[in-house]
């Protein structure tokens, strides 16, 4: 993936072929923010480029997914870590511009049969697209037919303004919404169809909650459709699909073979006679009460513990089976065994509200949430929190269901619930660590499309760990990076850590287990991880990275008592650095058998000092017999001469 | 000349001394008594060595009595040649030059003793201060390589 940041910085290429014009912004496409481009090869081949910033989960499938009622994916690529999309231009302009007056005919041939075969498509991959709405939905210029904007590009539902919502996704937050199901955007494609036939959105200029006190009050087909001519072939239509009861909306087969005038049938959804007060309100269905007993949590388990919710029940909708099972959920608020992490009174709410909509999402810790959206609330809370403890209150959330699957079990919720508590507490078994760091990397390990959410970096959507070096690589300047903050947290934090190590957890290699990361300083272990990465991903060296851990490492060569060896070291230390693998950098110092032979060769050189010493102190007492010895030899020599003498004497008297 | 002769078995009453030291003495004395008067006159200085340095001890006597031997061959020659003429003997034992000679043996015997003593004394200093400078050196590369650290060392 060859890369080049153009001279202009308004300008990036990528895959030596996209030329994406950072300046020329578009209006956001699916959600993501969106530019202009250009493929260098096909003279006047424009394209638009996508910055996803956590796409969904299921990119990958969504990316092979090409319909004629879709934009599709043309390509992705990655610029230096960071994820771009490609796509066409839809063909025209969307339906936020102008939504129209369609007929009927229009509506069924240009919309709803279009949409049904994408969203029948959709239901066979299993994927659902959660983005059908107006400014996601485009039309061709004197066309009747509307174009979707690409799928997955932003995290499903995230986007969708409530009023696009089913009630069991509208009362989440919208990063708590989750994937949903094909009724979801059943319910979705009607509300455009609505606001198609009568030109204009329902419940236009109220505030959110006023829309869902409004649908919780009367039902949403009422509350969408009353005082709006809204044509009489579609009334029974649009009524289905507006269902709040996602069983009485139709499917996407039931859309396809739509003929002008189809009657669908709804069972019809009963007040009651007289209503159940509850903080000030007037409560006429089970739904409603469900969802009022969130805002009044406190009320609402008075009124449990009462039995003034199963009285009514039974008396005013005669629903003597959902008033057995409150008497039974509300039984729990005596004092029993069982585990004492739960606080029992949240979980007899949960389940009171389980039972009261079993399609509603789950209610737990004061927030309306699908479980399988945590990933995305951590993200979410994680990158821009509402409020300032929300990232706290999503942790604690997701961490203690991890570690308490099994209460959650015992409660009895919803299929839908449970199935995807169990998916969860599966992933968590499977990432295999806990607490805080198990709910940072429990985002990057389900979405591998993530991209660092670390503060420093999270301007640059970095999803690949490669492209994370690489900036790491660039940013660990003194500026970027203070000494006294490398020394206390590391070259990285822990958004990073968790980052890189989902992503080498996919490559199957664990870089540094937590026992070995107990005995490292930060810094030191930082380095193993990115060593490790660099040798799994990357090749390209980080030089910068290197040398800015120069200092530290040197401190780290004090291990060594031989001082030729740590000069020897420290030259090789800074051979690597220049060289950038960080691999063979920190092998120099984390070397345990040349540690070993050092040790071992220090006390062999501090026995033979101690030796030496001895030796020295020894000397006078050697003195002595060395200068008996020497006037010996002495002696001997002059007895020698002596004997020479004697016998030159002896040669020149007698043989001369 | 007899009190040299008296002299020279009293001096060399030394605990080593045998009947039959006495026996060949006397054998000599009555067969080659020139001889012997020359031997003992030469061999004097020796005595006076022993009763001047009290340090010399059996070595060093041999060491002098080898050079003193170096002296002693030619009179003794002469005497020899002369068979034991008494008055060729006392001719030799009267030149100043032979006894001059055998003095200067005795002094360069007991210079040449001291002397290579002392140097080898001082040899022997000379290794022993070499071999222990070595070894300081050696210690000294031990505690530089083993037990400094490098603080003072440059920053790279």
């Amino acid at each position: 993936m060859a890369d080049t940041q153009a001279d202009n910085s308004q300008e990036l290429l990528i895959a030596e072929r996209y030329l994406i014009s950072l300046d020329r912004k578009q209006p956001d496409l699916g959600g993501c923010a969106t530019y202009g481009a250009q493929d260098m090869t096909v003279s006047g081949a424009s394209y638009l480029a996508l910055a996803p910033f956590a796409p969904s989960p299921r990119l990958t499938e969504i990316m092979f997914f090409r319909h004629e009622s879709v934009i599709s994916i043309q390509t992705h690529e990655y610029s230096q870590g960071t994820l771009w999309l490609l796509c066409p231009h839809p063909p025209g302009p969307s339906l936020a511009e102008g939504l129209g007056l369609w007929t009927e005919n229009q509506l069924i041939d240009g919309v709803i049969r279009p949409m049904a075969v994408l969203l029948q498509r959709l239901e066979a991959e299993k994927l659902t697209c959660r983005s059908i709405r107006p400014d996601n939905l485009f039309v061709g210029q004197g066309l009747h037919k509307v174009v979707l904007g690409p799928l997955g590009v932003a995290a499903p539902g995230e986007k969708q303004p409530i009023l696009f919502e089913p009630l069991s996704s509208a009362v989440c937050r919208p990063s708590a919404r989750g994937e949903g199901t094909m009724d979801c955007d059943v319910f979705s494609l009607g509300v455009v169809i609505l606001a198609l036939a009568i030109g204009k959105l329902p419940l236009e200029g109220l505030s959110d909650t006023d829309i869902l006190k409004r649908r919780f009050e009367i039902g949403t087909p009422a509350a969408y459709m009353d005082g709006h001519n809204v044509p009489v072939g579609l009334r029974s239509l649009l009524t289905a699909m507006l269902s709040d009861d996602p069983v009485s909306r139709p499917s996407p087969r039931d859309l396809v073979t739509i003929a002008p005038s189809k009657v669908f049938t709804v069972r019809p959804v009963i007040p009651a006679r007289i209503p159940l007060m509850i903080g000030g309100n007037a409560v006429y269905t089970p739904q409603a009460l469900a969802w009022y007993a969130g805002r009044h949590p406190a009320e609402f388990s008075v009124l449990l513990q009462r039995k003034v919710v199963s009285n009514w029940l039974v008396r005013e909708l005669e629903l003597s089976v959902m008033a057995g099972l409150i008497e039974q959920a509300s039984a729990s608020f005596l004092p029993a065994g069982g585990s004492k992490m739960v606080d029992p009174a949240t979980m007899v709410i949960t389940h009171a509200i389980s039972v009261l909509d079993p399609a509603a999402p789950m209610f737990w810790g004061g927030t309306w949430f699908w479980p399988e959206a945590l990933p995305q609330m951590v993200v979410q809370a994680t990158v821009q929190p509402s409020t300032p403890d929300e990232e706290r209150t999503v942790r604690n959330v997701l961490s203690f269901m991890m570690a308490n699957p099994d209460a959650f079990m015992s409660a009895h919720l919803p299929q839908r619930q449970s199935h995807q508590i169990t998916t969860l507490s599966v992933a968590a078994r499977r990432i295999g660590t806990r607490g805080g760091d198990l709910v940072r990397r429990f985002p990057y390990e389900l979405n591998r499309f993530l991209p660092c959410l670390s503060k420093r970096c999270l301007e640059a959507r970095i999803s690949l760990p490669e492209g994370l070096l690489q900036w790491l690589n660039r940013h660990v300047g003194i500026e970027d990076l203070p000494d006294e903050v490398l020394g206390r947290n590391g070259f990285l934090d822990d958004q990073m850590r968790s980052f890189l190590e989902a992503n080498c957890a996919r490559q199957g290699i664990v870089p540094l287990s937590q026992s070995q990361k107990a005995g490292l300083p930060g810094w030191l272990a930082d380095l193993t991880v990115l060593a490790a990465v660099q040798r799994k991903f990357d090749r390209t060296p980080l030089s910068f990275l290197a040398q800015r851990a120069l200092p530290l490492l040197e401190t780290e060569l004090r291990q060594w008592r031989s001082k030729a060896s740590r000069a020897r070291r420290r030259v090789r230390l800074g051979k690597a650095a220049e060289d950038g693998n960080l691999g063979t950098f920190l092998a120099i110092v984390n070397d345990p058998t040349g540690l070993r032979l050092d040790q071992r060769q220090a006390q062999e050189a501090e026995a033979e000092i101690s030796n030496l010493m001895r030796v020295l102190d020894e000397a006078p007492e050697r003195k002595a017999a060395k200068d008996r010895e020497a006037r010996n030899s002495g002696e001997f020599f002059s007895l020698l001469t002596g004997i020479a003498v004697a016998m030159v004497s002896i040669w020149l008297e007698f043989c001369r | 000349m007899t009190p040299v002769r008296q002299a020279e078995p009293e001096s060399l009453r030394a605990p080593g001394f045998r009947w039959w030291h006495g026996i060949i003495i006397g054998l000599l004395l009555s067969y080659v008594p020139g001889s012997l008067v020359v031997a003992g006159v030469l061999l004097f200085p020796l005595v006076a060595l022993k009763l001047v340095d009290p340090n010399a001890d059996g070595q060093r006597i041999m060491i002098v009595l080898f050079y003193v031997g170096a002296a002693m061959v030619h009179p003794l020659h002469e005497a020899w040649a002369a068979n034991g003429d008494w008055e060729t003997c006392i001719a030799q034992i009267t030149q100043p030059v032979t006894l001059a000679l055998d003095w200067l043996a005795v002094g360069a015997a007991w210079l040449v003793a001291e002397a290579s003593a002392i140097s080898g004394r001082l040899w022997n200093a000379e290794i022993a201060r070499r071999e222990r400078k070595s070894i300081e050196k050696r210690i000294a590369y031990l505690q530089e390589e083993w037990m400094s650290s490098d603080e003072d060392a440059p920053a790279t």
